[in-house]
């Protein structure tokens, strides 16, 4: 039985502290959580690390995203959450990953200042396709040059 | 489910979060405070915005489940011993062991609280705000704390402070209503239902005012009237309180405490006083009626504890009570043999429907057109002199008995003798008396007599 996709896709204010070389190594014992539980229940994404910001797509079943983001919402290693966008989509955008990193990057890059600077006017769907392109482009950067 | 909902509510627990009962942070907290150690023990109360909105939109299911999200969150981000209750529909309290790091606490709460939560596809987002009493420095009981921290809760604050310390100032706050909500939920709600009788007998007095026959000038009945003996505010009039006491609910203990009490001084009176043509009469407020059945299971219970003749219980209900509940609800209160009188009539919006439909023993004429009956400006002193020609007419012929409230002067008292009023209720024989000044006032006129 194929069940309805839902993506959920948000930014947050990283409180992660230290040195980037700190910082990554905090995003890699995030990633490492993400992709275990992730790949448990089906659940695929993307995460970004941009200037003090994480900008992440969740998609999966209604249940396990709700359920993953819930557990996100806990945790205190970031705040100022804003959803970008959350539906039901026909399919997913990173099927290869249970979560993919699309870059830890010191400054903020160009491509997610749109997304972060109009939190109160964010057009769901547009923003949230914005988002999926942004972090899609970069994971292939990322996974072509290394970055 | 319904064993697993069981098994929560024997262990003092909220069946929807887990979270500890009302009841139980009480019990928990007093435990705490006698146990005493050093330490300062910080007691928050919080409560979601506009949560009714919220669950009007959203619809019941997905409210419930915003308000099961919120509880796991707010455990999730206490201490492991911090107590945690669901204090109501939307309100929570939590009491912490110490006041260490507090207000990180309290903003890291304020912080994951206010998260989007995704539930069943739709995000929502609640808005929350907090108050704050400490343990050994506000108060010692569990009651005098949440009720402080309550207090703080709903102080005047700016929109964009979300977290409130209880000081004493806020006492003196004009925002009397609000005091006396607490209050009166502090003093009603959060008793346990076996110690109710003692804190209202301790809080509430119930004040009998004589009421006088035309006929034969004796006291042929009282009206009970309660009086809140507030710790800090002396005596409450019931204007100011019973408003109050009908918006969060508790009018329906306090109303079941006075007919109680009413009945059971009266039972005492009429014996050894041997008055036997004698009623009692009760107000009972249009939100008794909304649960008419509950009322008349109330009533019966008080009518057999208290040994009472039902015949010589009269139940006063307002124009409005008629007007917010229907006839055949009404009608209800009566099968068991007591008398319904109409309260305030002239004043509200009863139709002569009302007159004609319910069976009532008396109706009680208000008492603003006796106020006027001596007025100096003649034009109001006429109209209102022909109302009340017209009352006690229009109640001759319907064969309902005639209270005349507000009396204060032996003028009024002459006229409404005079015109074929039944009984008179007023300052001038007398004003609602406590139950011992009112046994001196029965002795004395029984002398006279």
């Amino acid at each position: 039985m194929n069940e309805k996709l839902y993506t959920i896709s948000y930014f947050s204010k990283s409180k992660l502290e230290g040195s980037l070389e700190k910082v990554e190594e905090q995003v890699m014992d995030i990633l490492t959580v993400a992709n275990s539980r992730n790949s448990e229940c089906s659940v695929t994404g993307a995460l970004l690390y941009s200037g003090g910001y994480f900008v992440q797509v969740l998609e999966g079943s209604l249940e396990k995203v709700e359920e993953i983001f819930e557990s996100i919402q806990n945790d205190i290693r970031h705040n100022q959450i804003t959803i970008i966008k959350n539906g039901y989509i026909n399919e997913r955008s990173f099927p290869k990953w249970s979560m993919a990193l699309a870059g830890i990057q010191k400054e903020v890059l160009p491509d997610v200042e749109g997304i972060l600077n109009n939190p109160e006017n964010i057009d769901a769907n547009q923003a949230g396709q914005e988002t999926v392109e942004v972090l899609s482009n970069l994971l292939n950067r990322y996974e072509e040059e290394g970055i | 489910m319904i064993v697993g909902n069981l098994n929560e509510l024997l262990q003092g627990l909220d069946p929807l979060t887990g979270l500890f009962r009302r009841d139980i942070v009480f019990d928990k907290l007093d435990e705490m405070l006698i146990e005493g150690n050093e330490n300062r023990v910080p007691v928050i109360v919080i409560e979601l915005h506009s949560f009714k909105h919220l669950n009007d939109g959203v619809g019941p299911e997905i409210g419930d489940r915003v308000i099961k999200g919120y509880a796991k969150r707010l455990q999730r981000a206490s201490p492991d011993n911090a107590i945690i209750g669901r204090m109501g529909g939307d309100g929570f309290a939590i009491v912490l062991d110490n006041d260490q790091n507090l207000d990180e606490y309290l903003d890291n709460i304020l912080d994951i609280t206010s998260r989007p939560f995704s539930l069943h596809g739709n995000v929502i987002v609640v808005d929350s705000s907090m108050g704050v009493s400490i343990g050994f420095k506000d108060g010692d009981t569990a009651i005098e704390l949440l009720r402080y921290a309550d207090i703080a809760l709903h102080s005047e604050k700016p929109e964009s402070k979300k977290i409130a310390f209880f000081d004493e100032s806020m006492l003196s706050d004009v925002r009397l209503i609000h005091i006396l909500e607490n209050d009166l939920r502090y003093t009603v709600v959060d008793q346990k239902p076996e110690l109710l009788k003692a804190v209202a007998s301790k809080s509430f007095e119930v004040y009998y005012q004589p009421q006088i026959s035309t006929a034969t000038l004796d006291i042929i009945g009282v009206e009970a009237l309660i009086r809140w003996k507030h710790p800090e505010r002396g005596y409450v009039s019931p204007e100011d309180f019973i408003p109050i006491a009908e918006d969060i609910g508790v009018i329906q203990l306090l109303g079941v405490w006075v007919l109680k009490k009413a009945m059971s001084d009266m039972q005492t009176l009429c014996k050894k006083y041997a008055l036997n043509d004698f009623t009692v009469s009760v107000n009972v407020s249009p939100k008794q009626l909304e649960k008419a059945s509950e009322f008349v299971l109330q009533l019966d219970n008080a009518l057999e504890e208290s040994n009472f003749p039902p015949e010589k219980l009269v139940l006063e209900i307002t124009e409005n009570a008629v007007l917010e509940n229907k006839i055949s609800e009404i009608v209800k209160i009566t099968e068991r043999g007591c008398l319904l009188a109409l309260d305030d009539f002239g004043t509200g919006y009863a139709s002569m429907n009302v007159l004609r439909s319910l069976p009532l023993y008396s109706a009680k004429l208000d008492q603003v057109f006796i106020g006027n009956l001596f007025n100096e400006d003649s034009h109001i002193q006429k109209k209102d002199e022909q109302v009340f020609k017209a009352f006690i007419s229009m109640c001759n012929a319907l064969d309902i008995s005639t209270t005349i409230e507000g009396a204060e002067t032996k003028e009024q008292c002459k006229h409404i003798i005079e015109n074929g009023g039944n009984k008179i209720q007023g300052f001038y024989y007398s004003r609602p008396l406590p139950i011992d000044d009112l046994e001196q006032f029965i002795q004395k006129r029984k002398t006279q007599s």
